[in-house]
């Protein structure tokens, strides 16, 4: 851990991205008293709305899961999209690469930095989600496969980003390939599941038996979700577990790509 | 041992040859100037001995170690500024330093003697404490060479180092150099200021499509390219025609041409013989106001050798 938190690129990343000192301390000052209120004011309605049962724990939880996700899927990607172009047009990449730096040090440095502010999103509607949870008297299950499910997401989505990145040398292509991508996986795959199911004539159609839809992350959380008896409930965990596994092999066959490739040294995309 | 060695180094792309052939060996502590045109093939020459680019074919050693077979290990004894650099903005410069030696190994506790030592050397210790986007371009240019430094390379790969810079930022990045070569490192240089490299170079190359024209220590080069010396004689105007016709027939005189209101006299002889020519002239008769050897710098032989041609 200690090492981990040493590598030059992971701290280079945070203090350039996270600790950016081009704000002056002022505006650093108002952005994160904006922010405290916004939590305070979220925190503060969502409880009186439960203690006044005007909402339900369940629902409450719900939301909050939705709502993360839904972040999650626009943040991620264009957190990390840059991660690499924006080295290469302002030509410090090559000095990157001629270091003694790996190409592990380089990929997981700047994938976990970039994705620092997600994790923080997260965690700041983690207490919210445990409180929902309580007042609700929800299974744990539900807030750990949520919780999972969106970090894998976090994770998978930050990676097709960076990946993104790494293959194309300009930030605005790096960007809209890696927002192709996770569009198809989320409304593409609704578009495959129309298309099936007019040409099946819309009969005996199951949604959770249609692979394409494993990959969409709103088919995954509703199954996360159907054991509160919510939303879709799915008689099985399969698309979920499916979505897990294609976070995971895929974040795995993405990271292994580039750092195979940056082992080259500068000349990782040289044929 | 040769600190550099490159042997018929060839580097091709789809239509395109960019370097031909190329040869050459320096030696530990040699500052080797490299001159040709743009697109002549220097940067791509210096970015394959940096293991930015992989030749086609040939070799090259750094240190012993070929560049292609261990490129790791070449890196950790090269320094590479490109012509073309960019720095992280946002960071002080001591926290720029710190990032790269920290990338470079350098443990903790010996990073800030060694930021200090390179930022004295590169007169940047006042800027310690500024953030980078507040330097001058001048001053980028030396925080760059700082870079390069810090990992103490034995070989320096400079790219046209002094490229966009004033006079002044000019002078400062030569005093710089010179630095260096008192440190011993050997150097390769890239510049169009060819003045400017004559003053520490021990040798240059001129290269031109690709191809090495001439290479060697300065003096040999510029005996090579010139064939012997340029002597300028300023006799009155009424004296040039006998002048000429005397100069004529004096041995190890190859040619004489009138410029201004000068004789240039391309002379081939050694420089005992040299006083022959002006004897000559003497007992021709012939008012000498003033006889001199003409200073050849690396402009007139950079323009004789080249044609101006790229790749």
């Amino acid at each position: 851990m200690g090492t981990f938190i040493e590598n030059p690129v992971f701290q280079k990343e945070l203090r350039s991205h996270l600790l950016s000192r081009r704000q002056s301390k002022a505006v650093r000052i108002a952005a994160s008293a904006v922010a405290a209120i916004l939590v305070g004011m979220m925190y503060y309605f969502s409880v009186r709305a439960i203690v006044r049962g005007q909402m339900e724990g369940r629902d409450l939880f719900q939301v909050v899961a939705w709502c993360q996700l839904v972040l999650i899927i626009f943040l991620a990607p264009s957190l990390t999209a840059n991660a690499i172009t924006q080295e290469r047009e302002q030509q410090t990449w090559n000095a990157l690469l001629l270091t003694r730096l790996s190409g592990d040090e380089i990929v997981i440095g700047k994938l976990l930095a970039r994705l620092a502010p997600a994790v923080i999103l997260l965690l700041l509607f983690v207490p919210l989600s445990l409180l929902a949870a309580v007042a609700g008297n929800l299974p744990a299950s539900a807030l750990y496969l949520s919780y999972l499910l969106l970090i894998a997401t976090t994770v998978f989505y930050g990676a097709i980003g960076l990946f993104s990145s790494w293959v194309y040398r300009r930030t605005s292509v790096a960007t809209s390939a890696a927002s192709g991508v996770i569009a198809f996986f989320v409304v593409g795959t609704y578009l495959l599941l129309g298309l099936w199911g007019a040409a099946s004539g819309f009969m005996n159609i199951r949604i959770e038996g249609f692979a394409p839809m494993w990959l969409n992350p709103f088919m995954a959380m509703s199954v996360a979700l159907g054991d509160l008896g919510y939303g879709s409930p799915t008689p099985s965990h399969v698309p979920l577990a499916a979505n897990l596994i294609v976070c995971l092999v895929g974040t795995l066959v993405l990271v292994t790509a580039m750092i195979r490739r940056l082992a080259r040294g500068p000349k990782e995309l040289e044929q | 041992m040769p600190m550099v060695e490159i042997t018929n180094l060839r580097k091709e792309y789809k239509n395109l040859v960019a370097v031909k052939g190329l040869s050459l060996t320096l030696e530990p502590g040699d500052i080797f100037g490299f001159i040709g045109p743009n697109g002549a093939g220097k940067t791509t020459t210096i970015k394959m001995l940096a293991t930015l680019l992989d030749p086609t074919s040939g070799v090259a050693r750094v240190d012993g170690i070929d560049v292609t077979e261990h490129p790791e290990e070449v890196r950790a004894r090269i320094g590479y500024m490109p012509d073309a650099f960019g720095v992280y903005d946002d960071f002080k410069v001591w926290e720029y330093l710190d990032f790269f030696a920290s990338a470079y190994r350098i443990p903790r506790p010996d990073r800030p003697a060694l930021i200090d030592d390179v930022l004295e050397l590169t007169t940047l210790t006042e800027k310690k404490e500024s953030y980078v986007e507040e330097l001058s371009r001048g001053m980028k240019q030396r925080l760059c060479l700082a870079k390069t430094l810090v990992h103490d390379p034995k070989v320096l790969l400079l790219d046209e180092p002094a490229s966009g810079l004033d006079p002044r930022a000019r002078i400062e990045i030569k005093e710089l150099l010179k630095e260096l070569k008192a440190m011993g490192k050997t150097i390769i240089i890239s510049s169009h200021i060819l003045p400017e490299l004559a003053d520490f170079c021990t040798s240059v190359g001129i290269i031109e499509r690709g191809e090495l024209i001439v290479a060697g220590p300065i003096d040999a080069v510029m005996r090579e390219v010139t064939g012997g010396r340029v002597l300028e004689i300023r006799v009155p105007p009424s004296d040039r025609p006998k002048a000429a016709e005397i100069l004529a027939g004096v041995e190890h005189v190859r040619g004489v041409k009138e410029a201004g209101d000068m004789l240039r006299v391309d002379y081939t002889g050694t420089l005992d013989d040299q006083s022959e020519v002006l004897l000559a002239l003497i007992y021709g008769s012939v008012r000498v106001q003033s006889f001199a050897e003409q200073e050849t710098d690396l402009e007139d032989i950079f323009l004789r050798v080249t044609k101006g041609l790229v790749a």
